[in-house]
């Protein structure tokens, strides 16, 4: 990672735990999802909600996690019973959204990079992501959140009575 | 005794022989335009036009990624000037988009600048976001308007 943008991070505060995958993404990683590259872009190009509006902005991502059962809480330490993400920003908007792991460390997947543990948020903070800008908690089940539907349904061919044409 | 190099005129076949990588290596022959005085390589006058557009391609496709691979947002992506600047290029900007995709290079930086560059999208919508996918699509869809074999 180029130091320029991550100034606080170091071999020792940022483990690999992942070989680089483009499969999936930060927004992904933080919804446990790994084969989507979950993004609100404006040429409808990757995974997002259909029924939820591409907005590229904090709280386009906010809206996506208040929909899995995320509420906004203000404290980046470890709750007990609680899974936390936290969301990077910058004046251009949202950059990256990190993941609180039982440990209390954080889990990131780097866009199409690799995904990697940090002890605190702190470690990519700096000019690449910018600084986190919301906090986000869930109750802890043990299970991943239930996503809501990230496409639309095939479209299919219909005769015009009704039926389908290719079975 | 044969001429020396520097003597001898470069032939077609030569002239289309040559690399842009020869470029990137010390000269074997300075040939010298006397009205200017100034030295110069004889393989830059055989870059084809192909040739200058790849190489001017690769030159901003490899800091493009390089510069962002670790980024989720798409807009911080296109966002760099590289983007712009690949976009600007058109159509030969795609087909070496398309090409790097047939030799299994993908990323997520090639979607919206396909998109952009061609106006279309042929990737179904219920396959959005799904990388390896969009990217079949998309060498099926270079196949179909012939950018690629």
């Amino acid at each position: 990672m180029p130091s320029d943008h991550f100034p606080n991070l170091t071999d020792r505060n940022f483990i690999p735990k992942s070989p680089p995958t483009g499969e999936y993404n930060c927004v992904g990683w933080a919804l446990h999802d790994q084969r989507n590259f979950i993004w609100p872009d404006e040429r409808s190009q990757f995974a997002w909600p259909p029924d939820m509006p591409r907005e590229d902005s904090v709280v386009g991502l906010r809206r996506l996690f208040e929909r899995v059962g995320f509420v906004v809480c203000d404290s980046l330490n470890y709750e007990r019973g609680f899974e936390k993400v936290a969301i990077y920003g910058k004046a251009e908007g949202p950059q990256h959204v990190a993941r609180q792991l039982r440990t209390g460390a954080w889990t990131s997947k780097m866009g199409e990079r690799l995904d990697a543990e940090h002890p605190t948020t702190d470690v990519l903070a700096g000019p690449g992501f910018g600084g986190i800008v919301l906090v986000m908690r869930r109750e802890d089940t043990g299970r991943p959140p239930i996503l809501p539907p990230l496409h639309p349904p095939p479209a299919r061919l219909i005769t015009p009575q009704g039926s389908p044409l290719i079975r | 005794m044969p001429p020396s190099l520097e003597q001898q005129p470069i032939s077609p076949s030569r002239a289309y022989n040559s690399t842009p990588a020869s470029l990137w290596r010390a000269p074997p022959v300075a040939a010298k335009n006397h009205a200017s005085g100034i030295s110069f390589h004889p393989g830059l006058i055989a870059l084809s036009l192909d040739e200058m557009l790849r190489i001017f391609f690769d030159v901003r496709a490899n800091r493009w990624i390089s510069d962002t691979a670790w980024h989720s947002s798409i807009s911080a992506i296109t966002r760099h000037p590289d983007f712009a600047a690949i976009v600007d290029m058109g159509s030969p900007a795609a087909k070496f988009i398309l090409e790097r995709i047939v030799a299994g290079e993908v990323h997520v930086h090639w979607f919206p600048a396909l998109k952009d560059i061609t106006g279309e999208d042929p990737v179904p919508a219920h396959e959005r976001g799904r990388v390896s996918q969009m990217a079949r699509h998309w060498v099926q869809w270079g196949k179909a308007k012939n950018f690629i074999r």
